[in-house]
């Protein structure tokens, strides 16, 4: 079924040279040329991500207000019906994350290719990927996304103003580390195992309501970190860039390339033989518990309704990625949780085969930082109580980590709200790094009439390696846990983050 | 099956296991000894039945009795217990595991105490109104179902369904978890009340199959809770029809 090959953004050095660049500026321009209520426009596409245009924003990031170029149009709108229909589908924090993302990118290539076409463009035309985890100068931008004309004179639309990158200075690159593509090494889809931190490579199964829910380990790092760290914050801190807020992200378009890249690595999971769910409810969508169901516009149009299990496997699109079969072949003979055992004091025979496969985990509490935080430029220092009783089971597990599967631990910064998404909380615990978070959705998982019902984001770090080198020093016998929170970015008075409390977790996989 | 998961499905077991005892004292009781014997406690097997049953002019003080409250509260645990799947789910996530269970009792019964609160009020509401309209009650019934009808429709019923969404943090040491899991089974309640007054308040005043037409309005708020929040707005939602057929097939 295989037609069309997405390829490297970075080749022929990721400027106007690489023909897929390219067309996709002069397809980019159709779309731009549509009205907003005109399915096949550009700002119809970014509307069905997210959108701040159909209600009452009075100020950024309403679209009225976001600074040219693009030059956002704010009417006409579409019937309410087609509104209803359509606009604010994008699916965070679930498990369906990867699979409406990736009918969102196969309806987008439609468009483009059919106005690529009506161009005089390559009839095998496909959307390119940037790979910021590449060789080389790859974790830049490509250069076509920052010139302001065309090769013909005529303007790029792919630039954008309102994309200012990590240090806000308009330099696009992504920063590595925080972001890694370690999700790579996970064995599960939804949950976890030895191998896989929770809530898994794809994302938390969810219910009816998913307010309040984490994020997969590929929607949070790479995606997350990168949308943050592409859109930045304007240099006198005013607005925030276009990428770093869902309601506002399609309308860049590198967003699509990041897609792009994002729905390679699910194809790499799954070519290194990893499984998608098998469950009737992903498969099916939560269309088929009532929710609303996966809808994007083809041209002329019509309306294309999807499934995951439309889109769940290479076999049943008609694209394949460059170079995914090299990218297929794992690099790392040794699994994450072989590597834990061994550094746990397991010898390295002992460990490569007894590295237990197990998805049964349950999971309790261990400790709370219980006031709520606010946090500033300066970040915030916290102690977290932990239950005597419950890390001396932990305690056991890892001291026996020969016999049975050790304990995970996790840090979780629970009801986080505020205002502004492009910020990245860097988490200590006694002074080792526990990684970094962006807050990519914050703004909305606020809002009390949004998705979240108000109650804001949980963001969840896998800290087990802080807790296995603390017992190995011997240094987890307190029973406080010192946390270090740090912004990425400087925070103006009145947009502090509010972390509700912080919890550890104790996950027991025997 | 992830942690959240099982959680979630134990805790659903729990609550439609409550519900469905519920159902049952209240669909059961009043065929065995007959609500025409005149028998208080079987009055308050199904409070709406009493205020059917008893005489328009009763007094408020007649209909509160303990055995009415409490039937009020069965009637509650009946109907409304399976929306609480969430918040539950939410308080054992986050909570010490010896916790758990006190956690949630306390939830429950701040909750309870609510709608117990509610439920006088809506009495004296339906006592009242009977006794401005005659029997045999079609204007009432009619005037319960345009109050309900354009209660469901407005913004006002949306912004209650959202804020049943908002989950705060909870405290988890000492006397302050007990607090804080109080203080949102009280917060869920309000809300709950906000959006489900009028829906209740028709049922009261639903003289011909009243239980089935409770079982219905129990399914339409059981989805209505299901549902993700979106901004407020008048909006035609009476019966989230594909939302009741996703829950008959799970």
């Amino acid at each position: 079924m295989t037609g069309y090959t997405r390829a490297n953004a970075w080749n022929s050095g990721g400027t106007f040279n690489n023909q897929d660049l390219l067309w996709y500026a002069k397809g980019v321009g159709v779309m731009q040329s549509r009205t907003l209520d005109d399915p096949n426009s550009w700002w119809f596409f970014a509307a069905i991500h997210g959108e701040y245009v159909s209600g009452k924003e009075t100020g950024y990031p309403g679209w009225a207000y976001i600074p040219p170029a693009p030059s956002v149009p704010t009417s006409p709108l579409p019937s309410p019906d087609v509104l209803k229909q359509y606009w604010n589908q994008c699916q965070h924090q679930t498990w369906y994350f990867l699979p409406w993302h990736r009918g969102y990118l196969i309806a987008l290539e439609l468009q483009l290719r059919e106005a690529i076409v009506s161009l005089g463009g390559p009839e095998t035309w496909s959307l390119p990927f940037w790979n910021y985890l590449g060789p080389d100068n790859e974790y830049h931008i490509p250069p076509a996304f920052t010139e302001k004309k065309l090769p013909d004179g005529d303007d790029n639309p792919l630039f954008v103003d309102a994309r200012f990158g990590p240090k806000n200075d308009g330099n696009i690159y992504v920063l590595s580390p925080p972001v890694n593509q370690d999700c790579l090494g996970n064995d599960i889809y939804t949950g976890s195992s030895p191998n896989t931190p929770r809530p898994g490579f794809g994302g938390p199964e969810t219910d009816f309501w998913h307010g309040g829910g984490r994020s997969g380990n590929l929607e949070s790092n790479p995606h997350n970190l990168v949308h943050v760290e592409v859109g930045g914050n304007a240099p006198d801190n005013s607005i925030w860039g276009l990428m770093s807020d869902p309601g506002l992200a399609a309308l860049d378009p590198i967003f699509y390339l990041h897609h792009c890249n994002i729905d390679r690595l699910w194809a790499v999971w799954n070519a290194r033989g990893n499984e998608n769910p098998t469950s009737d409810k992903w498969l099916k969508g939560p269309a088929a518990t009532g929710d609303r169901e996966f809808v994007m516009p083809k041209p002329q149009a019509t309306a294309w309704v999807f499934t995951p299990q439309d889109v769940d496997a290479m076999s049943k699109v008609d694209y394949t990625y460059e170079g995914l079969s090299t990218d297929a072949r794992a690099s790392d003979t040794m699994s994450p949780v072989q590597k834990r055992l061994i550094r746990l004091g397991v010898n390295q025979v002992e460990a490569a085969t007894m590295a237990p496969d197990t998805e049964k985990s349950s999971t309790e509490l261990l400790g709370t930082h219980d006031q709520t935080l606010k946090v500033g430029s300066a970040g915030v220092r916290a102690a977290v109580k932990l239950n005597s009783t419950v890390k001396n089971t932990m305690l056991e597990t890892l001291a026996s980590a020969a016999k049975q599967a050790p304990d995970r631990a996790y840090l979780q910064l629970e009801n986080v709200r505020g205002t502004r998404d492009a910020n990245t909380l860097d988490v200590y615990v006694n002074g080792k790094s526990a990684g970094s978070i962006a807050l990519f959705g914050l703004r909305r998982a606020s809002l009390k009439d949004g998705e979240h019902g108000g109650s804001g984001l949980s963001l969840e770090l896998d800290i087990t390696d802080i807790i296995d080198a603390l017992h190995l020093e011997q240094a987890f016998d307190a029973d406080l846990l010192d946390v270090r929170i740090q912004p990425d970015q400087s925070i103006s008075d009145g947009e502090e983050i509010s972390i509700g409390r912080i919890g550890v977790y104790r996950e027991n996989g025997s | 099956m992830s942690n959240v998961i099982q959680t979630r499905r134990c805790i659903s077991s729990g609550v439609f296991g409550l519900s469905a005892a519920a159902w049952a004292f209240l669909i059961l009781s009043p065929s065995i000894k007959g609500p025409e014997t005149g028998d208080a406690v079987v009055g308050a097997m199904c409070i709406n039945g009493v205020l059917i049953t008893q005489t328009e002019s009763a007094a408020l003080l007649q209909v509160f009795t303990i055995t009415n409250l409490f039937g009020w509260a069965v009637m509650i645990v009946a109907m409304m217990f399976p929306t609480l799947i969430s918040p539950l789910t939410y308080i054992a996530e986050r909570s010490f595991r010896h916790k758990r269970l006190g956690l949630m009792s306390v939830f429950l019964l701040a909750y309870l105490l609510i709608w117990s609160m509610a439920g006088v009020v809506l009495m004296s509401v339906s006592l009242l109104l009977r006794q401005i309209f005659s029997a045999p009650y079609f204007g009432l019934f009619i005037s319960m179902l345009f109050i309900a009808l354009v209660w469901q429709c407005s913004p006002l019923k949306q912004l209650c369904l959202n804020r049943n969404h908002q989950h705060p943090a909870m405290r988890a040491y000492g006397l302050a978890s007990y607090q804080d899991a109080a203080r949102f089974g009280f917060a869920h309640g309000v809300w709950c009340v906000g959006s489900c007054w009028a829906l209740m308040l028709f049922s009261t005043v639903s003289v011909v199959a009243h239980q089935p037409i409770m079982l219905l309005l129990m399914l339409i708020m059981l989805s209505e809770s299901m549902q993700v929040p979106r901004p407020p707005s008048w909006e035609w939602r009476l019966i989230p029809a594909r939302k009741l057929r996703g829950l008959a097939m799970r």
